[in-house]
């Protein structure tokens, strides 16, 4: 994210404090629906605050988030969305791998501090950390579906919460038991732990990288 | 009222009209339009419009505080909407003397 980008992000958040419970739902679900959009961060701001500033303003006139944006928020989300900028393909490619990095530094620390904690209790080796090809799956697993619920989350911002979250409680737990069932317990590395810190930091200087040359 | 497909081709050189009158922000637009018969528009029809001038350079647009609180988006028209807006002017008043003159023959032919 820019330094712009940074900036914007947190005039917005301030600015959003002064919303109406009312108009603040309605503002996170249209910046839910938003977030998925083929536009940049900084282009996702400046409409954030757009909208941010027609509720105020319409609140201040005595007017509900409807008569401010009208009755379909969808509709409108998806007519200011096809009037931005698209994101170029090669734009596109580093968003994706940018919101990916951050869940596997994530994951990594998780393998590491858990290794760590079993090797310690069992008193067994803990310079190294023993993979096995189920946490590299489930890993893999776990990083495509998150980045698939919120694509599901952000195409359904207007609909049903309920329903939404019955359906991401079910893919998981699907997921969960097919994983225990499936995949072998087999250890295929046991790198050193300096090594596995140093992969962890490597991803996230890239993160950091990528996050920094995206607007 | 008028139809929303009829005033699709129309509106964005009705915006541009407003706009080149005087520095303006989206709620006034919304406003000035109900004012002029077009009916109640909210302000969320016309933003992604005001969108799409700006990214067209149209317009040019400033953030400055309001004196009811709130930041508005202010918008002036630029050279390219000006000359834009002469277009859409001498368009509109072409299609409108081709439809006045076939309505002029079917009330005649009545």
């Amino acid at each position: 994210m820019s330094k712009r980008t940074k900036l914007l992000n947190r005039e917005n958040c301030e600015a959003e404090k002064n919303l109406s419970e009312e108009s603040s739902t309605i503002q996170t679900d249209i910046v839910v629906y938003i977030r998925n959009a083929n536009i940049s961060e900084y282009n996702k701001e400046i409409v954030r605050r757009d909208i941010i500033q027609m509720l105020l303003d319409g609140e201040k006139r005595g007017q509900s988030p409807s008569d401010v944006i009208g009755d379909d928020y969808k509709a409108f989300c998806d007519a200011v969305i096809s009037e931005m900028p698209q994101l170029s393909a090669k734009e596109r490619i580093l968003t994706s791998i940018r919101d990916v990095l951050p869940a596997i530094c994530a994951l990594f620390g998780i393998w590491i501090v858990f290794s760590l904690i079993s090797s310690l209790i069992n008193g067994e080796d803990w310079t190294h950390i023993p993979l096995t090809v189920f946490e590299l799956i489930a890993g893999a697993v776990i990083v495509i579906v998150a980045q698939l619920i919120v694509v599901y989350i952000t195409k359904c911002s207007f609909e049903n919460k309920n329903t939404r979250l019955v359906v991401i409680l079910a893919v998981i737990l699907l997921l969960t038991v097919a994983a225990y069932l499936l995949i072998p317990n087999v250890v295929i590395m046991s790198p050193h732990i300096t090594v596995s810190a140093a992969f962890i930091i490597l991803v996230y200087i890239i993160f950091r990288a990528i996050d920094n040359a995206l607007d | 009222m008028i139809p929303s497909q009829m005033l699709k081709g129309t509106l964005e050189g009705c915006v541009l009209a407003i706009i080149g009158r005087s520095e303006t922000y989206g709620y006034e637009i919304a406003d000035k339009l109900g004012g002029y018969g077009f009916g109640m528009i909210a302000e969320g029809t016309i933003y992604p419009l005001l969108l799409r001038l700006e990214k067209n350079g149209l317009v040019h647009t400033e953030y400055r505080a309001s004196e009811l609180g709130p930041k508005r988006k202010y918008y002036s028209l630029s050279d390219a909407g000006r000359a834009e807006l002469r277009r859409f002017v001498e368009s509109y008043r072409e299609l409108e003397s081709a439809v006045n003159r076939l309505f002029k023959e079917e009330m005649n032919n009545e």
